[in-house]
């Protein structure tokens, strides 16, 4: 047997049908757990979400067999008034939540760059309403935006009238927005940040000495450079925001009406409050396969990335 | 009708034994009798199936009673385990629209609780999913069966599944320190609603008319049922013509501000913590807050109950109140059976539901007890299940989609978003393609 090692020293060698039957079954074995874990917590329920949305289930055969019905569930329930409408504020939904957290984000990690005391506070207090739970966040905000609530309240120290954030026409929908937003932007800020703090030194010394104004190094350098981030943080948003349905359930159960009905909301409703499973489960691919979308855009985005 | 084989009473045929019962019946007598007009006697028996008093053992509830009256739950299991006292009851408390969706989730495992307290409007889903175990072999044994009527038993395939021990219903609080301050009284009909909440709104007070609840939910399904049906409608026949009116009704309380147009996020509890506030005249809610508002209100001011006014065509309001079923994958059926026996559906258990919550008691034999007859709050509401009682949920169960069209365009009327003409139309398409599936 001989041995060689890349730099010119010796190597051992195996029978190269040997060797790599055994180099595929470890790199299988070190998949398995993640693998697993997929298996049960992803595929097996997406495979179920599609066997329900191509049959007729409801509560009476939810245990049993399942008749199929092929694409024509689907197509009738695309076809109702009420998936339209859940489609197009999702749209309005996903816009806002993306566009503010964005735009929200970018400029807190502006204003935190330097760092210092203050920054860290306020980067803390940030994290700390990020991290709690979307039932406190949602319904504390039910509260701040009731008539009655202190957002009316101080808007009232300036003789401003009322207004009705989660009752008036599609005012509802946006106020759930900007509140789910609210919470997206601590987390673009930190990767904003982040991308900020990593920024070349010499560049922005550079666009110092020739004499750039801030909003020219802005404008002209770091966005141009914080263009990757911003590329991924935009596609985790729009992930985050298409599938959100928290906040929606908490502050107005998609009401009034059916005026913040988005399509993660209609697909509880439609499974879980009517018994429509398979109904629920069509709405529900729908968005599944829009989340795959970008989830592909994400991957080949970091994959870009990592090829540099 | 509702589910394949379900023993509901119509609407219909519930008004027209009110009517020929309530013609001869006392007030002190009236409750049970109404109730019981559809129920016939059956001869009392023994039940067969009691455990032994000294048996050892668990038992899961599941309940949705909040810290507010969880101890009405709390004071029947301690009923129970008075006579059961080696039984370890575990009460588990499970937010009321979640429990149906649990149980079915809980069944798909073969698992679930011994016995569920649930009076919402899924049942007839629930049952189609096998959550709950048939009590009609423990029913035809026990002893006061013919103290129910029928208006409070669900029969699934003419098996008993579920029986209310206590009805509960919707009427018109008030705040009579504000009415005798503007000097009117609680309408009557429908004509009167609205010049009565213009002279409360007009008196410079800043009170606000009315307090109910406009959420998209079932709970708003409830509260605007009293008045679509009282211009004629029923879910069978969701004449377009008589939801307009009703919706033209609350649509204009709505723009003048006599009802906030908040109330389209409040469900019946924060209806209830808003009127308490005190500057609300009226509210529309159920007989369970009169222990409640004894505890919360106190001497803060001067309240009453009156029935709802009644429409053109009277108009019918949901029986609801808790009913006891018994889990389809319970290890101890006769325990769960015996924990229903001791508790709602016997006399002290039911005592306790009167004085904590105010629940009506459905048994023949409580319906001339002081407690029912004196009580000033609770009078109306006797007196409303006597007169305009009506089924709950309704069609037996069949109508859970076109109540949620029912409430979602209720929703949208209160706020603005849908004038009460596309209301009605939206409603009276909806219902018609869900309700007939």
């Amino acid at each position: 047997m001989r041995e060689t090692f890349a730099r010119g020293t010796v190597r051992r060698t195996v029978p190269r049908s040997r060797r790599r039957p055994l180099r595929v079954r470890a790199e299988w074995l070190f998949l398995l757990p993640a693998a697993l874990f997929l298996a049960t917590l992803a595929a097996y329920p997406f495979v179920e979400l599609v066997h329900m949305s191509v049959s007729q289930v409801t509560a009476a055969n939810i245990f049993h067999d399942w008749p199929f019905v092929g694409a024509s569930g689907l197509q009738a329930v695309a076809a109702t008034a009420d998936f339209r409408e859940a489609a197009l504020d999702t749209v309005i939904y996903v816009t806002l939540v993306v566009g503010v957290g964005l735009v929200g984000g970018l400029a807190s990690a502006v204003m935190l760059w330097r760092g210092g005391r203050i920054a860290g506070f306020t980067l803390a207090l940030m994290v700390f309403g990020w991290a709690l739970p979307g039932l406190i966040n949602g319904t504390a905000w039910r509260f701040l935006l009731d008539k009655r609530g202190m957002v009316d309240t101080v808007l009232g120290l300036f003789h401003v009238a009322p207004v009705y954030w989660l009752v008036d026409n599609r005012l509802p929908l946006v106020s759930v927005a900007l509140v789910n937003a609210w919470v997206a932007v601590p987390f673009a800020t930190l990767v904003y940040r982040a991308a900020l703090l990593d920024l070349p030194k010499d560049v922005l010394a550079s666009a110092d000495v020739d004499g750039a104004r801030p909003w020219q190094v802005l404008r002209y350098i770091v966005l141009p450079l914080l263009r990757p981030c911003t590329l991924v943080l935009a596609v985790v948003s729009l992930v985050y925001a298409f599938k959100s349905f928290d906040f929606i359930y908490i502050m107005t159960f998609g009401g009034p009406g059916t005026a913040s009905t988005t399509l993660p909301f209609l697909s509880y409703r439609l499974a879980f409050e009517l018994y429509k499973y398979s109904d629920g489960a069509a709405v529900a691919l729908v968005t599944v396969l829009v989340v795959l979308v970008l989830a592909v855009i994400y991957i080949r985005q970091v994959g870009r990335e990592e090829r540099g | 009708m509702g589910a394949e084989g379900s023993r509901f009473l119509s609407r219909r045929e519930l008004l027209q034994r009110a009517a020929v019962g309530a013609g001869s019946l006392t007030l002190a007598g009236g409750l049970a009798e109404f109730i019981a007009a559809c129920g016939g006697s059956s001869p009392a028996s023994s039940s067969g199936h009691a455990p032994d008093p000294n048996t050892t053992g668990a038992l899961t509830v599941w309940h949705y009673s909040s810290q507010q009256d969880v101890k009405t739950v709390q004071d029947y299991t301690a009923l129970f385990t008075r006579k059961y006292p080696k039984v370890d009851v575990k009460l588990q408390y499970v937010e009321f629209s979640e429990m149906p969706k649990r149980a079915i989730a809980a069944a798909a495992a073969k698992s679930g609780p011994d016995v569920f307290i649930y009076g919402g409007n899924e049942v007839s889903a629930m049952y189609q999913a096998g959550v709950f175990k048939s009590a009609e072999s423990y029913w035809q044994g026990f002893v006061d069966r013919a103290q129910f009527p029928d208006g409070v038993l669900t029969r699934f395939k003419n098996q008993l599944y579920g029986v209310k021990g206590y009805v509960n219903l919707t009427g018109l609080w008030y705040n009579k320190d504000i009415l005798d301050d503007v000097g009117v009284q609680p309408p009557k009909t429908v004509e009167d609603v609205t010049a009565t909440f213009a002279r409360i709104a007009s008196s410079g007070k800043k009170y606000t008319p009315i307090a109910m609840t406009g959420q998209p939910t079932d709970q708003g399904d409830w509260t605007a049922w009293p008045w679509l049906s009282g211009f004629g409608f029923s879910y069978p026949n969701p004449d377009q013509n008589a939801i307009q009116q009703a919706f033209s009704l609350v649509d204009e309380w709505a723009r003048k501000g006599y009802l906030p147009k908040e109330a389209v996020s409040w469900g019946q509890a924060e209806t209830f913590t808003r009127w308490a506030v005190g500057d609300v005249a009226f509210m529309e809610n159920g007989n369970w807050n009169i222990g409640p508002a004894s505890r919360q209100i106190g001497s803060k001011f001067k309240y009453g109950t009156a029935q709802l006014p009644t429409g053109p065509k009277t108009g019918g309001l949901f029986l609801g109140g808790e009913a006891l079923w018994i889990g389809a994958f319970t290890k101890v059926p006769d325990l769960a059976w015996a924990y229903m026996q001791e508790t709602l559906l016997s006399k002290t258990g039911l005592l306790i539901t009167l004085s904590e919550s105010g629940g009506i008691p459905a048994r023949h034999d409580m319906s001339t007890l002081p407690d029912v007859t004196s009580n000033p709050l609770l009078d109306p509401y006797v007196q409303e299940v006597k007169n305009r009682g009506s089924e709950y949920p309704p069609e037996g169960g069949a109508a859970i989609a076109a109540q949620a069209v029912v409430a979602q365009n209720w929703s949208a009327v209160i706020a603005g978003q849908k004038s009460a003409s596309q209301a009605a139309k939206d409603t009276a398409e909806g219902v018609k393609a869900n309700y007939h599936k």
